[in-house]
């Protein structure tokens, strides 16, 4: 990296990335750790893509390739795994940093928009299941855009992809062509991506044979959930910041007349757009597009006439950069699971055998304790998942107790789960539903209730 | 002869008159705001209530005990300090100060319409008809509105824009005082009443007009819009951070519950613009503002056209209240008014009854004069009305003196703020719906429910104590009794006056 600028943003990124962590107490944030590293040390897994506890029981095919990485590298040392993210968000980071430069664009400035940006530090702020992916698409990308022989070592990581997510794998694919399209080197191009395609419609359409069904889940979106889904100031911790959305939109009419010339950039902006009002991956992947813009848009601050406007307005945007910024570490370091969260799954852990319910948001927790679980959020492969989530909603609302007894005989429920987040989520007061029952019935025993967490076991007389 | 002649004498003056119709406007707010020591809204004891608590600990009240039973509270309390201090020299001001903020919108309509017709009397004329703004009155009457503080500023920002954009027009640049004077009133006016993009969005539409006039905005001017749009961003953000992560863009919404949306977010109709605004002012705006647009190139007159444009546009997405929007919309149409009474007198000059122009003028002012001012009186008459009676403080001062600290009393919705600062005690429900759990459709569940049953169960819910039953409450429901009330194992009548009934719950 040339500038000094380009040093610090890659060490503000560092600190901002491990300080998430501290903050946390490395607590790892939401429910995609605890699967990964689950799934990181289950064989039955590694071996033949079977998860014991999820749903269950049931194959599982998404996360396959982050799996074996974590294995890997676990199998040195468990602290690098807790670092990695960070490690590979630097990684990333000043890859993209080269290729900002070899699409034109002043990189110092875009990585300083970037080293903030929400959507980055959700990607690299925990394990998940897009930091490896992304670095691995970052990696070839950064590898294809080379001339002579690193072109084609960029097959390596383009392979890889596929078994490690796939939309993130169908992204490259498309964007990769795009620019090779825009480069004229359509035939060099063919050498990376047609193995990648190939490799990702081989390896997803043997997924969904096995599985025999496929979930997209694809709702639709009105324009309250697209900025909801876009802006991380309204609550998405993967959007992008309001104000680097807003100086991307000055970026883009700016440059608007000159789009022929970049013809990659515009096109590949808007694929990712749609793409990210269905999948967090088009959305983490639009941000790059977005900090390119908002490079560009508050470049041409440096045009305006009057001084002190210009130096008020550029201070307005940094101030609303830093603060989305902020605001996304915030969500991120008071995101669940807490402690109170953790020792509950501890409890749990050392109790005897048996189905967990709980809602879905709890599911790989209630996993990674070693207990099986009724739904949890991989509902890629699930044959059953609309009766699954049907009987979960009806065992969730009802007060009748047979009802709620043939519901639990049927996954052969053991225990209850229950904490303050997903009260929030399901219920509206204190005895609805299945809580009403769990208070009144003499069916259900509370073994554990400490710090909002209850565990509720089912007694058969 | 001679009367004529003074009245000859004193229009030569038009700060006297200016002055004049400031006091007047003081004087009839004050006439009637006097009238009671209490106030016409409930929203302005939660006002009053955060600017006494800005007086004893110097920081608004973050976290509400009372209000919901206890909850956080989002505001900017820009407003509340600003009254706090002049509080401080007497409780009073919390009626003469908001009435004085509005009067003295007068000046700024005044301001802007000469910028808009160089006209004096035509100034004046606009002046004096939005000092007696039906809408204006309604919404901010003996009621510590915020809307007395944000409307003026408003219009300072507007016609501070206006002078700006002038001054490049001819002179090629921008003061930058008048930039630095501009920003902080965009800074002060987004504190003061957030989620309010109005002057953004007329700056917006005024680069619209101006390119279909064919014109070339100056490059500062469209610097300017930017500036504004991005501060009101910033600051609302930052304001209101938790309503943006938690709704969204619904946060605009303010979290209003499902069956009171409709009466703040409505769609205007002709009718609520002719109740609000009233007739002439309506048609002699609207005329004057068809006027100044069509008429030779005025880029003020383009700027409040935006600006009516603007409002209107919010108003029909529903992203402002109706009240709110029918506020701005009835002062610019004010200042548009000039524009009409300075083409007449144009018109009256080239007539024969040119002789007779200052007379004719004195008729048309007194004939719109009669036509507003009588509304205006029959609605603040009417707003004294429902300004908390002597009985309600009788029936909340008897809760406050007669119930433990800790009750939970159940009373309206547009009652809850009372029920928190003249009874002190918990209310169940009230306005301030930002972070509130959602208990509206509860509440009119209990006040019309039939079975003793349900009551209870909602009643237990909230843990009620005691139910706060006025006549007002009564005539919102349409209710003369709680039909459950009769069962006396679980309900006693420990108050009564004319105005209200105090129930204490027992079960």
């Amino acid at each position: 990296m040339k500038s000094n600028v380009s040093w610090f943003a890659s060490g503000l990124l560092a600190l901002i990335l491990l300080a998430v962590q501290m903050l946390r107490e490395w607590i790892p944030i939401g429910s995609e750790p605890y699967l990964l590293l689950r799934l990181s040390s289950s064989s039955s897994f590694l071996g033949s893509l079977y998860d014991a506890y999820s749903f269950g029981g049931r194959l599982a095919a998404d996360n396959y390739g982050t799996a074996v990485i974590l294995n890997i590298i676990g199998s040195v040392h468990e602290v690098i795994l807790i670092l990695l993210p960070a490690i590979l968000g630097v990684g990333a980071f000043v890859l993209l940093l080269h290729i900002f430069r070899g699409l034109g664009v002043q990189d110092e400035f875009t990585g300083l928009i970037l080293a903030i940006s929400p959507s980055f530090i959700f990607v690299f702020g925990s394990l998940n299941q897009y930091f490896m992916p992304f670095f691995f698409a970052v990696l070839a990308f950064y590898l294809f855009m080379r001339n002579g022989l690193l072109r084609y070592a960029a097959v390596v990581p383009a392979l890889a992809l596929p078994f490690l997510n796939f939309h993130i794998a169908l992204l490259f694919i498309m964007l990769a062509g795009l620019y090779a399209i825009w480069k004229e080197k359509g035939k060099k191009a063919a050498f990376v991506l047609v193995p990648a395609a190939a490799v990702l419609a081989v390896w997803w359409g043997f997924m969904v044979l096995k599985a025999g069904a496929v979930n997209l889940q694809i709702g639709q979106v009105s324009v309250g959930d697209g900025l909801r889904i876009l802006i991380s100031d309204f609550g998405n911790p993967a959007g992008i910041g309001l104000f680097a959305l807003i100086a991307m939109l000055f970026g883009i009419a700016r440059y608007w007349k000159r789009k022929y010339e970049n013809v990659f950039v515009f096109v590949g902006f808007v694929l990712l757009l749609v793409y990210s009002l269905f999948r967090v991956e088009g959305l983490i992947m639009l941000n790059l597009f977005a900090a390119y813009f908002a490079c560009l848009g508050l470049q041409g601050l440096c045009n305006w006439e009057n001084l002190s406007l210009r130096n008020f307005t550029l201070l307005i945007f940094v101030c609303g950069l830093l603060f989305s910024g902020l605001v996304g570490v915030n969500m991120l370091v008071h995101a669940e699971p807490d402690g109170r969260i953790l020792d509950g799954l501890e409890f749990l852990e050392a109790e005897k055998e048996g189905v967990v319910f709980s809602h879905y948001s709890r599911g790989n927790w209630i996993a990674f304790a070693g207990r099986q679980n009724v739904m949890d959020e991989n509902m890629l492969f699930i044959k059953d998942l609309k009766e699954r989530m049907n009987d979960s909603e009806n065992l969730f609302y009802t007060r009748e107790l047979q009802e709620a007894s043939m519901l639990i005989d049927k996954y052969g429920i053991k225990y209850i789960w229950i904490d303050e987040g997903m009260k929030k989520k399901v219920w509206k007061d204190n005895e609805e539903g299945l809580l009403f029952l769990l208070k009144y019935s003499r069916m259900f025993n509370r073994i554990y209730n400490e710090g909002d967490v209850e565990v509720w076991r089912v007694e058969r007389e | 002869m001679k009367l004529l002649k003074k009245i000859r004498l004193c229009l030569r003056f038009p700060w006297n008159i200016l002055i004049a119709i400031i006091i007047l406007s003081l004087a009839f707010q004050l006439y009637f705001v006097f009238q009671s020591p209490n106030y016409s809204s409930d929203n302005a004891y939660y006002n009053i209530r955060q600017i006494g608590y800005i007086q004893e600990n110097l920081k608004p009240l973050f976290y509400d005990e009372l209000s919901y039973g206890g909850r956080y509270v989002l505001d900017s309390h820009i407003f509340h300090y600003v009254l706090a201090l002049f509080g401080l020299i007497s409780w009073h001001a919390l009626k003469v100060v908001p009435a004085l903020f509005v009067s003295l919108t007068a000046l700024l309509v005044f301001f802007l319409a000469k910028r808009l017709t160089g006209n004096n009397y035509a100034s004046l004329f606009s002046a004096f008809v939005s000092s007696f703004m039906l809408i204006f009155i309604k919404q901010t009457l003996n009621q510590v509105s915020v809307y007395s503080l944000a409307a003026p500023i408003m219009l300072w920002a507007v016609y501070v824009f206006a002078c700006l954009d002038a001054g490049a027009e001819q002179a090629g640049t921008y003061s930058g005082r008048g930039i630095g004077l501009f920003a902080f009133l965009m800074v002060i006016l987004t504190l003061i009443q957030p989620l309010n993009a109005i002057i953004p969005v007329a700056l917006l539409f005024y680069l619209g007009l101006l390119g279909l006039e064919g014109q070339k905005p100056h490059k500062i001017t469209k610097e300017v819009v930017v500036f504004s749009i991005l501060i009101t961003i910033l600051l609302n953000l930052i304001v209101f951070k938790k309503a943006f992560l938690e709704f969204g863009i619904g946060a605009l919404w303010q979290n209003i519950p499902f069956g009171l949306l409709a009466s703040y977010f409505r769609e205007i109709t002709i009718a609520d613009a002719v109740y609000g605004i009233g007739v002439l002012p309506l048609i002699i705006g609207a005329v004057g503002l068809s006027w100044g647009l069509a008429g030779e190139k005025n880029n003020i007159a383009l700027l409040v056209g935006a600006f009516i444009l603007a409002d209107v546009a919010l108003l029909v997405l529903k992203l402002i209240p109706l009240a709110v929007g029918l506020i701005y919309l009835g002062i610019m149409l004010a200042v548009t008014c000039s524009i009409a009474f300075d083409k007449f007198l144009a018109y009256i000059s080239i007539t024969r009854f040119s002789k007779h122009k200052t007379a004719i003028a004195l008729l048309l002012v007194g004939f719109v004069g009669v036509s507003i001012i009588l509304p205006s009186v029959l609605s603040a008459d009417d707003m004294m009305d429902k300004a908390v009676s002597k009985e309600e403080i009788e029936a909340l001062e008897w809760i406050r003196d007669n119930t433990p600290g800790s009750s939970i009393i159940l009373g309206d919705v547009y009652e809850g703020h009372k029920i928190n600062f003249i009874a002190e005690r918990k209310n169940v429900i009230d306005t301030n719906f930002i972070f509130a759990p959602d208990r509206y459709d509860d509440v009119v569940e209990i006040y019309n429910a039939e079975s003793v049953l349900r009551a209870m169960q909602l009643l237990r819910k909230y843990k009620v104590d005691y139910i706060y039953f006025s006549d007002r409450t009564k005539e919102r429901y349409e209710i003369d009794t709680l039909k459950y009330i009769v069962d006396e194992n679980c309900f006693e009548r420990q108050f009564e006056n004319e105005g209200s009934e105090v129930y204490e719950v027992k079960c």
